[in-house]
Parts: structure tokens; sequence; C-alpha cells
């Protein structure tokens, strides 16, 4: 699959805010590939055996959680199930084709999924205003990863530190989240970056 | 003398900052830290009301949210804000306030005249009148009842104010900051826990800034201490005007902040909160409970602990000559502190014989009288209170004597005892207790993790509800594993109230026995004899009381009228008060405006948008565009002058003639993939596809469990062990879940996984027969009949882009499906209209496509309604004998085989005439005379191909009535023409061209 093309429509318009606290950036992350990855009980060690090592965490991530390696991310959504979003574009031929049809079922989701990223000192507070789930520190530290809902819109949210936050959605909705953060960021402020 | 300014005092307001509103246009001077209510009284404003039903003039009552009477409407045009309590709204500079329910104005309101009318205005009273003459005699009062009923008028412009939502999560949610919310939140915050406090009014403290001291010590002293504490701890969020309304199952409660007066500058003007808390202490406190007697209602009638509120906090004097009426110490307490505060007292009145020693004589220094053993029995005034009667009292024998004596005063205060507010509670508790030495109502058991505290426990003193409160904090910090200092209290029990109550030496009198109009429910306008008249009427339930009196119904929601109406109710019925219980508590517990529960959801962010890739070319290109379920598709791509129709037939004859391109990214798409995937999918279809072959794809049918149709669609085999399957726009959410949930619960051990791919692929379909010709000349993979034969699927590239072509046909012509990666897809697009210029592309929309299957009889959702099955739609030769399959053994019912049923015909219009859908067929050729509904058009339009109108149908036994001459009957639409039933599939039926 080749490369994703940069996105050049023009950004609804961002506000300032009054927050007094910095702005909010928001932003596009463009993985050079994303897989989704299910194993089946029976073979769930040899795939997560596979996964360490191409990947090179010490362990992976247990449901709830994402771990970077080098060169991509991985996602725990449930049993056996994973989410991998790959930012070498070097590496993706070799985990597309690194399990076998009996072991896993992999699908590529590159094209049918948007990620955005928000970061700023008020990211927990503006999402804490758009979906309903615990984002405290203490119950959502980095790493924690949700599937939960924005304004209707499927999302899966991933704090990657303190103040900064991936938000995954399918990309035919995408439009629509942006316009709804960035409205609902007015207050706070959020710019919209290029 | 009206209300005033007093010279000294007021906590809450700032001298030195003056504001200016108006009030009905007149000018009302007041200060910083006012509330609407406080500064109408501080200028003299008595009169601020008309009731509900007998517009009779009515005053400030209250200090809080129990307000029955001062509503007000702020704002003007799209900002009108209607029914706002003046007690709780902070006044502000330049802000229009106006008087409700009056015309023409407040003072002469010639609503008043319904007053003469009372005796037929009496409860219930429009079950037994407004009836007739004759069936329409109710259509003609409607309207006339309709203008004369509410109270505040709402715009019916869009509310131009800024509305969030919030949501927030904590280990305790203090819900109340009076005394025992203070106590509790300091308890559980130095325990640890991540604490809430919130409280609708803007400063927290509760009534402890009403009491000299707390315990021992001074209670600013006290106040001041339990805030420097609370401000010192990052653990707990303070949160002043956020009001608690409702509490809901798994301890969520809803709240509403009152972020700014007005939304002017897009500043927010409310926001909604979920509050998901583990544990919830609920310190509500009590409001104040009125007695009852004739003329009750007069302005200049209001609670004495309000009184006291106005004075302490807001340094003003309700009136110049004011009388409290009390039954219990507190109410004397409450006198003597209001004198110490400026308030000239001229008398108290108690039925009991003692008065509490200490407050008496306190007040018997500053020249108020003293009438123990007396009621007051009448307020006497119009616009505003003149005088009082009062008489003696046998507290024995509840004898009110005739040897009456009149009081000159301009303001009555009632202080009857309290009513624990349980509201929350109750909402999420079991029915309350009755707890007779206080003669009313305690929280139940808790059914969610909830202690309750303070006042609302009938903790009448202010240091024993701040022990209380500590106690409930230290219960909940436990619960949640932490260890509170409890500074040698005892164990409460875990959840549920926290002390035993304190009743204070009341006599629990309510209803002065004298004749004589005596409200009950104030802003409602319901009195004694209200409840009476409900009661012989066989409206015994208080629940039917309330009904049937709207006792409780209106905007204060009962506060301090529903005890009082048990109590009168019981008496009545020579039962007690538990006997007849409360009415079910239900939130909200105020009033919460719709632009804080829609928050942003309106105008364009109502509900989200789903784009295809192609989005923006489409509008480029003139399209028409229609939402299908939350996607925008094109619907026409209508030229200059074009009606709808006439864009939709060019669009679908040149498709017939040449090639047409349309947009079909939104159709559903899953990956199903694994060991075991042919044998799901053998499971989950009416027909088989593990026959499949790889390179072909196979047109197939889903059932529901109770055996009727639920979707249908294309399913290509890719690979050995990997299928993509299509569903149509509007099931492809649905048909995820239900292969999901079969997978997860019906056969765990299948090896398969389910994925949506509808985002990841999108592309476009070709029709015609030149569909071929421009493919060939975009794709470097042969596509001619024999490489590419119909339902064939290959991959290919469009130049560098890797794409997927299927032959496929919904049009009934040659046609191909191409999808790419959703990145590339306007790339793909982009080239086959450059391409596709030389064998005339145009575009087509939902319309032409809809035309296109419709000559074909290829059913759509208009067909699969769930209500049809395989062998209403003519479907048979798919419901395979062989296998077994999701639906089937319910499908078999002899009902869903019947030949009777309604089935899938065409029907051709004969008069030339749109058939619409929705009509019925009907054999009556008159339309006032039809003949019952035999069967209803799903689909219609008209046709290029036929030129004429045709449309899909069900109707009873159809297959056996090709040739039949029937009319669609549609009354709604003055339509009733002539059709003629045929087959289903009107052109090419051989199919010879799609198969070329």
């Amino acid at each position: 699959m080749a490369e994703r093309p940069p996105d050049e429509r023009a950004a609804p318009e961002a506000d300032a805010g009054t927050s007094g606290r910095g702005t909010l950036l928001l932003g596009e992350v463009r993985p050079a590939a994303i897989l989704q990855l299910q194993a089946w009980p029976d073979t769930l060690t040899t795939v997560e055996a596979v996964v360490t090592q191409m990947s090179g965490v010490g362990s992976l991530p247990t449901t709830g959680y994402a771990a970077a390696f080098d060169g991509g991310t991985i996602m725990a959504l449930g049993a056996g199930r994973y989410v991998i979003a790959l930012y070498d574009a070097e590496i993706v031929a070799s985990w597309r084709t690194a399990f076998s049809t009996q072991d896993a079922a992999i699908v590529d989701i590159s094209h049918g999924r948007t990620i955005f990223s928000l970061e700023g000192e008020a990211t927990a507070e503006l999402l804490s205003r758009c979906a309903p789930i615990d984002l405290r520190a203490e119950t959502f530290p980095p790493g924690c990863i949700a599937q939960t809902a924005i304004h209707h819109i499927d999302v899966l949210i991933h704090r990657c530190d303190e103040s900064h936050f991936d938000i995954w959605a399918l990309r035919s909705f995408a439009e629509s989240l942006v316009e709804w953060l960035i409205d609902a960021g007015a207050e706070l402020g959020i710019e919209r970056r290029a | 003398m009206p209300g005033y300014r007093l010279p000294r005092g007021g906590s809450r307001i700032d001298r030195l900052r003056p504001l200016r509103f108006t009030f009905d246009g007149r000018r009302i001077d007041g200060l910083a830290g006012d509330t609407i209510a406080s500064a109408l009284i501080a200028s003299g404003q008595t009169l601020v009301a008309r009731s509900f039903k007998y517009h009779r003039p009515r005053g400030i009552y209250s200090a809080g949210a129990e307000e029955p009477n001062a509503l007000v409407t702020l704002g003007a045009d799209a900002a009108t804000d209607p029914n706002v309590k003046a007690t709780i709204v902070e006044a502000q500079d330049g802000m229009a306030v106006h008087s409700q329910h009056a015309w023409p104005s407040l003072a002469t309101d010639l609503g008043a005249v319904n007053g003469l009318f009372a005796p037929f205005f009496a409860a219930g009273f429009y079950y037994k009148t407004f009836m007739g003459p004759g069936r329409r005699g109710w259509m003609r009062y409607e309207p006339m009842i309709r203008r004369a009923a509410g109270l505040g008028r709402a715009s019916f412009e869009p509310d131009p104010d800024r509305y969030e939502m919030a949501n927030a999560f904590c280990d305790v949610l203090v819900v109340g900051a009076g005394p025992a919310g203070l106590a509790a939140a300091l308890t559980v915050g130095q325990a640890g826990a991540h604490v809430i406090l919130c409280d609708e009014a803007p400063i927290f403290g509760g009534m402890a800034d009403l009491d000299d001291r707390i315990g021992d010590e001074p209670a600013a002293d006290w106040l001041f201490a339990m805030r420097s504490a609370l401000n010192g701890m990052e653990n707990v969020e303070q949160c002043p005007r956020l009001s608690v309304y409702g509490y809901y199952d798994g301890n969520v409660l809803g709240a509403v902040e009152r972020v700014a007066w007005t939304g002017a500058d897009g500043r927010t003007r409310q926001r909604h909160w979920r509050i998901q808390a583990q544990r919830v202490v609920l310190a509500t406190g009590a409001i104040e409970r009125p007695f009852v007697f004739p003329e009750n209602d007069r302005p200049g009638v209001m609670l004495a602990r309000a009184a006291l509120a106005y004075a302490r906090r807001y340094g003003v004097s309700v009136g110049g000559d004011v009388v409290l009426f009390t039954s219990h110490d507190d109410g004397w307490r409450n006198a003597a502190a209001l004198a110490r505060a400026g308030v000239p007292i001229r008398a108290v009145v108690d039925p009991r014989s003692d008065a509490p020693a200490e407050a008496e004589a306190e007040l018997l220094a500053t020249g108020t009288k003293s009438f123990a053993g007396h009621v007051v029995t009448a307020v006497e005034g119009g616009r505003a209170t003149k005088a009082v009667a009062i008489a003696p009292f046998d507290a024995a024998s509840g004898a009110v004597s005739d040897d009456g004596l009149r009081l000159d005063c301009d303001a009555l205060l009632l202080a009857a005892g309290w009513t624990p507010t349980i509201h929350l509670a109750s909402q999420a508790g079991g029915a309350p207790v009755y707890e007779e030495a206080l003669d009313a109502f305690l929280p139940g058991e808790p059914r969610e993790a909830w202690h309750a505290a303070g006042a609302m426990c009938g903790i009448a003193d202010t240091k024993g509800a701040a022990a209380s409160g500590a106690l409930a904090g230290a219960d909940a910090a436990e619960a949640l594993g932490l260890e509170p200092s409890r500074n040698g209290a005892r164990n409460g029990p875990k959840t549920g109230r926290s002390l035993e109550a304190t009743p204070g030496n009341r006599l629990p009198l309510i209803e002065v026995p004298v004749p004589g109009k005596a409200f009950v429910d104030l802003q409602n306008d319901v009195t004694t004899a209200d409840v009476r008249l409900a009661q012989r009427e066989g409206f015994q339930s208080v629940e039917h009381l309330k009904r049937y009196t709207t006792l409780g119904m209106a905007a204060d929601q009962g506060k301090t009228a529903n005890l009082n109406a048990i109590s009168i109710l019981a008496k009545e019925r020579g039962v007690s008060a538990p006997a007849i219980g409360t009415t079910r508590y239900r939130p909200p517990y105020n009033s919460v405006s719709l632009g804080a529960l829609v928050g942003r959801a309106r105008g364009a962010h109502m509900q989200p948008l789903r784009r295809t890739p192609l989005h923006d070319w489409h509008l480029k290109a003139g399209a028409e565009m229609i939402n299908v379920g939350l996607w925008q598709r094109p619907r026409v791509y209508a030229r200059e002058g074009e009606t709808l129709e006439a864009a939709y037939v060019r669009e679908a004859r040149h498709v017939r003639a040449s090639v047409g391109i349309t947009d079909v990214s939104t159709l559903g798409k899953i990956d199903v993939q694994g060991p075991d995937a042919a044998t799901f999918l053998d499971r989950v279809y009416t027909n088989t596809f593990s026959t499949l072959p790889i390179g072909k794809a196979r047109y197939g049918l889903m059932l529901r469990d109770d055996g009727f149709l639920f979707d249908d669609g294309t399913t290509w085999r890719l690979a050995e062990s990997r299928y993509l399957m299509t569903t149509t726009t509007a099931n492809a959410a649905l048909v995820l879940q239900h292969l999901e949930m079969l997978l997860a619960i019906a056969w765990p051990e299948l090896k398969v996984s389910v994925a949506s791919l509808t985002d990841q692929w999108a592309g476009a379909a070709l029709a015609g027969p030149k569909s071929r010709d421009l493919l060939s000349k975009v794709l470097d993979i042969d596509v001619s009949d024999a490489a590419l034969p119909f339902m064939g699927v290959k991959p290919g590239h469009v130049g560098a882009i890797p794409v997927l072509v299927a032959r496929l046909s919904f049009s009934g012509e040659l046609a191909y499906e191409i999808y790419s990666g959703a990145d590339h897809t306007l790339a793909l697009w982009e080239k086959l209209i450059e391409t596709g210029a030389e064998f005339g592309v145009v575009p087509y929309g939902l319309e032409a496509l809809g035309v296109l299957r419709l000559e074909k009889g290829h059913v759509v959702g208009s067909e699969i309604t769930g209500r049809t099955t395989v062998h209403d739609l003519g479907l048979e030769k798919m419901f395979s004998k062989k296998k077994d399959f999701v639906g089937k053994p319910l499908a078999l019912r002899p009902a869903l085989t019947d030949p009777g049923r309604e089935q899938l015909v065409g029907v051709k219009s004969l008069d030339g005439k749109p058939v619409m859908a929705g009509a019925h067929l009907v054999s009556g050729a008159d339309a006032k005379t039809p003949g019952p509904p035999e069967g209803r058009v799903t689909s219609m339009g008209y046709s290029p191909a036929l030129e004429g109108y045709i449309a899909l149908a069900l109707l009873k036994g159809g297959r056996q009535r090709h040739g039949e001459k029937l009319h669609a009957a549609d009354p709604l639409r003055d339509g009733h023409g002539p059709v003629e039933i045929v087959a289903p599939c009107f052109f090419d039926p051989d199919g010879s061209r799609m198969h070329g």
C-alpha cells in the first residue's frame, strides 16, 4: 500500500480561548501503516511471541494499555486483539507477512482510521467535556487506552503522556470530530496544527 | 413600610459596588452580591408576581430554590429566559428583569378577575367544565386555556447561548456545602480521597452564616476555618453554583452549573455535568415549613429563615413592622437574630403556651410583644400585607378562640418546622421513613452508595449537623479503604443516616383550623379546600391528590407544600402521615434548561456527518447532497433549470445508453478471515459460500433469528480463508454487531475474525454499455468478459493505485465496482472521470441509482423492512434446503411461508401519475369506498426505460395476481390512482445487458 498522502483540506477556524493555560494543539498523526491483529485462544501464545520478538518490547501491554517500540506502537484492545501503528515504512511489509493465516488474522486499516493528536495543559479538561470516561491521571495514566465515544463517534483515546492524547476515529467521521473538538476547545483555546 | 436596605450588615454584598437593573422598566438599585430578590426587597418592591390560576398578587417568599412566587423573566427576544427564580440568580448591572403572567401590568392585572370565578376553578375543574356544545366544543376552548396556562413565556427563536457538557469522576461527591457538607468534605479530603464538593449557592456555608455561634465557636470563625482548610486541599474540588438535580443508577449524578447569567459574547451560559462518584455524601439540608391559614399568600408573607438570610447576607430588612409566627424554639431564636440585625420585630406569635425564656426575654427587651398560646388566623391586605389577625389557641384541644385581635404589620414570617430535603436520597433509595417526633420524612434505605448527613436527617442544630457530616465523611472514606480521622466519633451505619434526628420542642401544628381561603401550594394556587375536595371525590392516594389538584407539580415541585398537604390529607382521612406516604421522587430536583441537556449538540453539531473521500468533489460538481443515516451522499447532479425528477431521469437514461459513475464508498464492508471463515459464512447466509471459488462474488441473504430478512449484499472470496462481505449502507454496523455476537456467544470455537473495512476501502461503480471500455483504458488487467466474467473479482492497478475490481450490477447494466484505499479514491475517481470523458461518463446520484434498480426489481431497505421474508420477495431459490443457517428454523414456520402473505410485485401507473410510496393497494375505484387494504407500495419512481411511473409493492398473494387492475390509495396526499400489477422486474428480465 502506498504512503498516505498529506491532507490538504482546510481546517475549521481555530479559537484563541480564554483559559490562560496555553493553547491546545490539535494535529494529525500519520503512521505508515495501521494493522489490526486477532489471535485465537489456542494461538495466542504463538502470536504474542511473534509480536514481542518483532517489536522488541519486553512484555506486551495488557488489555487497555499501549506500548511504544522502535518504529511503532502496539495497543491491546482485548483478548488476543491488537492494533499496531507502524511509523517506519521499512518494517511494514515484514509485519504484514509475519503471521500465518492459521495463527492470526491481520487486517490493514491504514486508510480507515484518522488519528488526531491533542497536546496542551488543558487536554484532559477538554476531553472530559467530550467523553464520559475517567481521565484523571491516577486512573488513566500515560499508556492507557480506552474505547469510548465523542459526539456519537466511536473513538479510541490513547494517553501518550501527561498532556498529550491521541484520538483515533473512523476516517469518515474525522471532519465532524475535528469540528466538534475545535468547538469544544473554544473556551480553553485551541489551534489546529498544520 | 415595605422592605429596605439596613444601614449595616450583609456578608455577601459589597456596599462599594452599586449596580442597577430594571424590573418591569422600573430602575432598581442594588449592590454587587445581591440576588435579584434581595435587591427588589431592598428597593421596596413587595409585589413581584401574579399567581397561576387566580392571578393573586404575590411577593417574595423565600431566599432559595424553594421559591414558589418570585419567578421572573430575564432578557428578551431569542435570549428570553422565563421562570427564573429571583431568589437564586445574582443581580447584574444592566439586567432587564420582567414579571410574568400579568396584563397589562403587575399592579393592575386584569387576570385577577379569575378570583371572582374561584368556585368554578376548584381542583379538577377541567374535568368537569368546558364540555360542549357538541363534540368539537373542546377544540374551541383548548387554545384559550393554553394561552392562559403557564407562567413565563418562552421565545420561539433559537436560543443563541452556548451550553456545554462535561464529565467528572471522583472518589466522593459531597452534595451540599452547608455545615454538614463542609465537615464531610474536610474529613474525606484529609483521608486522601479526591472530593468534589458542590452547592447550588455561590458561596459555601449553607445556613451556618445565619447563626451567631456553632457550638462554642463564633459561626464566622468556624466558617472561616473550614473554608481555609478546604481551600488548601488540592484533592478537594469546590464547585459553587452547581445544582445536582438527579441521582441515577451506578452512582451517577446529573448536575447543572450556572456559569454566566448571559451568553452574550459567546460565553458559556450553563454547563451540564455528569458526575460519577464512588461514594456520595448527601448534605442537602432542609427547607423551612410554613403554616397554612387564610390569606397566607399575601405579599409580605414569607419564611422566617429567609428573612434572616436577607438581613444577614444582603443587609435587607423585609419590612418595617414584622410579625413572626412560629411553633418551635428555633423560631424565637430566629426572631431574636433578626432583631439583632436591625429588623423591627413587632410581635412573635406561638401556639404553645410557653416560649423559650432566653429568646423571649431578649425580644421583650427590644419592645417586641410575645403572644404565646396564639395563632395567626388571617392576613389582611391586597398587594401588600397590612395587618394580621391573631387569636388565642388551645394546643390540647386544637380550638381557636373567637376573641382575636389585629396587629398592624407589613411582613409576616412563618416558622412551622423543617422539611428535610430528601429528594436525591429518595431517587436513589427506598421509600422515605416518617419520623413522628419531627412530623417529617427522612431518607429511606440507600439503593446507591450514599451517606446522608445534617438537616436532611432531621438534625436541627448546626453543630450537630457538622458532627454528622464528619461522621458521614468518615464512613464514606472507610468504604473506600481509606483511614479517616474520626476524632473519637463513633461509627455510623455504612450508608444512610449518620446520626439520630433532633426534634427541638416543636408543636406539630400546620393548618390553623379556621375558615377561609388558605393556600397549600402557592405556585399552583392549590388551597386546603382543593385538598379536601379531592379527598371527597375519591382521590385519596397522595399520587392521585397530586395529579388531581396539581399540588407539587409546578416549577418549585411543592418544596414548601408537599409535606403540609400530606398532613392535611392524613387528618382529613383520619390516618397518620406515613399511611399517606409521599409521592415518588423523580429527577430533576430543580428545573433544568433544555439547553443544558442539549449542550452543543445542536445546529451543525446535532449529529456527526460521515463523509466519503469524494465529498468535496461532489459538492464542486453541484451535487445535491442527502443524508442517508449519518452519511452524506449525492442525490442528483442537477443542471441548471432541472427539477429533481428531470435530473435523475437524465442520469438514469445516460447510464442505460452510455456509462455513468457513482460513489459507492458508503456500502458496508467487513473483512471475514480465518480458518473457519467459510463455515461461518455458510451459517450466517441463507445460501452457500464455502463453495464460492476464489476470485468470485456471490449475492447473499441474511436472516434474523426470527426468520425475517435482515440484510443483503455480495460477499467476495479473496483467498482460501478470507472474504470481503458487503452490506447495505444502513445496516453495516448492525451486521458487524450481529457477526461479532455470533462469534463471541454462539460459536466461540470458530476461528474467524471480523473487522470493519467500510472506511478503509472507498470506490466507484461504473455502469452502462461503455463501462468495460472505460475500465479497460485505466486498468492494468484484462477486463474482458472471459477474463472478468459476471460476479468476478480481480486485483489490479490504476496507475500506481492498487485497486480491487468486481463485476457486479445493481443497475442491471454491464457494471463494475472499483475500490482503492480511501486515501487514493479521489485520485482514482478523477482518473475515471478524465478517461471517461471520451465515453461521455457522467456522475449519477442516489435517485438515478434507485430508479435503475427499481426497473430491475432489485430489493433494498424499502422492501427488506424487518417484516418481509425470503419467500415474500421471491428469493426462495437462495434459501438452502441442505444446510442450517441463522433464522432457518423460524423462517419455516407456516405463517411465514403462507402463499397468502404479501408478496413482491411490480406496479405500473395507468394514469400517468406517480404511485406514491406508502400508498395502499385497494380494489375500490372510489376513494371514499376503497375497500380493505391488500398491499402497500414500497418504492417508486419515473422509469426512463418504460417512460412511465412504476413502483414495487407488497401485495397479498401478489405472485398470482399479475395483470390485475387495482388502485393505489393515498388519502393523506389526495391520491387514488389506477394501477396494474406486474412482475417486479420491468426491464431486461433475462439479464442480457449485465451479462454481456
